[in-house]
């Protein structure tokens, strides 16, 4: 490979770097906190390049490269292979992992990052329970309402993670939870088996890109009408229903929680389609 | 980063133009596809291929970071560490440098692509090929970040940060070790030849980062690429349905490792969420992975030579495996 080309080749890699940060576009694969590093490697990358392209053309009287020749060859080779991700990523926009990732894996039990006695405490009080047909009372529902307590732990505009819906339906005993109105937000997958009125509301948890991708999953059931696209984004309100949980059993016995669905909305794609830790 | 506009800057001798050849209108070429929007959403392919961009891109562009701090770290040490000072002050004895290495290791804060440019850099330099080797494993493993993210990804379990700490560091010195005793110095021929020599520090240190770049990232492709194909064809499902302890599932959970090439940062909470396997199989999946996996047989043969590579990677698998059988029998 040309010396002159590899040196470009790293300003093309830098700019490609600094394009997908600037734009965000980096967030349908790797986590948001990696925004400062991307950004800085790409600024660094571009340096780099443009300096060692000024230096081979400073050079070009004859001079030898800074490389021995022998060395040079097999750099050749190599680095040629930096035009793919530039290729991929500037042609192809990459879409977020989906439902193709997502039968791929199996739901495993959520780890418990939470304190979930104090997370239920935070919930709505007994009295926003859903009421009417197909309700079910709340068995929690001596509870005094709390309101020292932030919502925001667990709520934010009804809206709860599917990490915490996970967490709270799995570990917390009293299931408070039950018959509470939730909103929760995630893409489509088809319910296996086919069955009407189902499907899987899913999400990616993801600690640094997406080949670290952890599925995340709830089950809608009583969706009235047309089911949502595959792969589409959908806000579903509804509530949880301990003793419909029909059991999808994954080998260690865990079963994916059941969101009863009473609205189910299309949404946009969020900007960041993965959660991450601090979801929890 | 208009490539145009670079000539100023131009410290030798003046040119009345810079030489424009195919280089730089393939760069030219390259550099629009990249600004331009894409013309093709991706999401309109096949679901398989569709996956396999999302992930080949994805460690490509995140690895990045690491990469170019792990080669300015390597330009760094080209420039100020003269040719010949690491053999004549580091410890003579593998006995002594090989540990010495190995707990070095914890101070460089990045994933696996940073460290194996340094250690080549190293043995460049004259350091000992089996004390290289043991920073070379140790780095990704044990570094504080990665000892956090592990904590993170237990919570309330710190046996699995003190497991992972000693496995990581025994298999370590345990190759540094035996490679100090196997190794022979044709098998870093590639990395010998790599010194670089500027007529500044400065010049030394930007060359040497650019070069080694240029150079491990080539082959970083070649394991992204790998790592993206197993991941579409191979579904996770069916690995994690073989469920279960005792050997067999600590050899499952090596080997996903391998497969999967997952970042070092980010291994612990895959194989915290893993938990149909023993601790001692969770425990395998993090001591192996930062320090053999696909991605990381392609970085290595690219710096340090296939013939390397081609030893360094099952003594390593193997060593690796009994390390973390030895530290989960004793600490989880």
């Amino acid at each position: 490979m040309s010396q002159r080309f590899a040196a470009l080749l790293a300003v093309v890699t830098g700019v490609l770097a600094l394009r997908m940060t600037l734009s965000m576009d980096f967030l349908n694969f790797i986590k948001a906190t990696m925004f400062p590093w991307l950004l800085l490697s790409g600024v660094v990358l571009v340096w780099l390049g443009v300096y060692g392209w000024v230096r081979q053309q400073s050079k070009s009287q004859g001079e030898a490269t800074a490389c021995s020749p022998g060395h040079s060859h097999s750099l050749s080779r190599a680095a040629w292979l930096l035009v793919l991700p530039v290729l991929f990523a500037g042609l192809l926009e990459p879409a977020p992992l989906g439902s193709f990732a997502a039968q791929r894996q199996t739901v495993q039990a959520p780890r418990q990052f939470s304190d979930v006695g104090a997370l239920v405490e935070s919930l709505p009080a007994g009295a926003s329970t859903v009421s009417g047909e197909g309700a079910v009372s709340n068995s929690a529902g001596g509870r005094q309402p709390r309101s020292d307590l932030p919502r925001g732990a667990v709520l934010t505009d009804g809206e709860m993670s599917l990490l915490k819906f996970m967490e709270i339906t799995y570990y917390d005993e009293s299931e408070a939870l039950a018959g509470v109105p939730i909103k929760l937000v995630g893409f489509v997958v088809p319910a296996p088996g086919g069955q009407g009125g189902e499907f899987l509301l899913s999400r990616f948890l993801i600690n640094c890109c997406a080949a670290d991708a952890t599925l995340m999953q709830a089950g809608v059931l009583d969706v009235k009408g047309k089911l949502p696209a595959q792969d589409s984004w959908v806000a579903v309100t509804g509530y949880w229903d301990p003793e419909r949980q029909k059991g999808r059993r994954t080998s260690d016995g865990f079963s994916i929680p059941e969101l009863i669905a009473q609205n189910v909305e299309p949404i946009e794609a969020p900007q960041e389609p993965y959660l991450s830790l601090a979801d929890y | 980063m208009r490539v145009q506009d670079a000539p100023h800057v131009e410290p030798g001798p003046r040119l009345p133009k810079p030489a424009v050849g195919w280089p730089e209108l393939a760069a030219l070429a390259l550099l629009v596809v990249v600004l331009l929007p894409a013309p093709y959403k991706a999401s309109l392919a096949s679901p398989g291929l569709r996956n396999w961009i999302t992930i080949f891109v994805a460690i490509s562009v995140q690895a990045l970071p690491f990469l170019v701090l792990g080669t300015l770290v390597s330009g760094a040490i080209a420039a100020a560490v003269p040719p010949g000072w690491l053999a004549r002050h580091l410890p003579k004895r593998p006995g002594l440098a090989v540990p010495a290495a190995g707990l070095a290791g914890a101070a460089f804060p990045g994933c696996e692509c940073g460290s194996v440019p340094i250690a080549g850099r190293l043995v460049a330099n004259g350091a000992q090929p089996a004390a290289a080797t043991a920073f070379l494993l140790s780095a990704p493993a044990i570094n504080p970040v990665v000892l956090v993210s592990t904590a993170v990804a237990f919570p309330g379990q710190p046996q699995y940060v003190v497991a992972r700490f000693a496995g990581s560091l025994a298999t370590a010195v345990v190759v540094g070790l035996i490679w100090s005793r196997v190794g022979k110095a044709a098998w870093h021929a590639k990395a010998l030849g790599r010194i670089s020599v500027g007529d500044t520090r400065w010049r030394t240190m930007a060359a040497t980062s650019l070069h080694d770049f240029l150079h491990a990232g080539g082959f970083l492709i070649v394991g992204a690429i790998t790592a993206a194909t197993l991941h579409t064809v191979v579904p996770q499902s069916v690995l994690s349905t073989i469920a279960g302890s005792g050997l067999l599932a600590v050899l499952i959970m090596a080997l996903l490792a391998f497969v999967l090439a997952i970042c070092s940062e980010a291994d612990a909470f895959v194989a915290a969420s893993l938990s149909q396997f023993s601790p001692t199989a969770r425990l395998a999946f993090m001591v192996v992975g930062p320090a053999v996996d696909v991605k990381l047989v392609a970085l290595q043969a690219g710096t340090f030579g296939r013939s390397f590579a081609t030893r360094f990677a099952p003594i390593s698998f193997v060593v690796a495996v009994v390390c973390s059988l030895v530290a989960g029998r004793f600490l989880l």
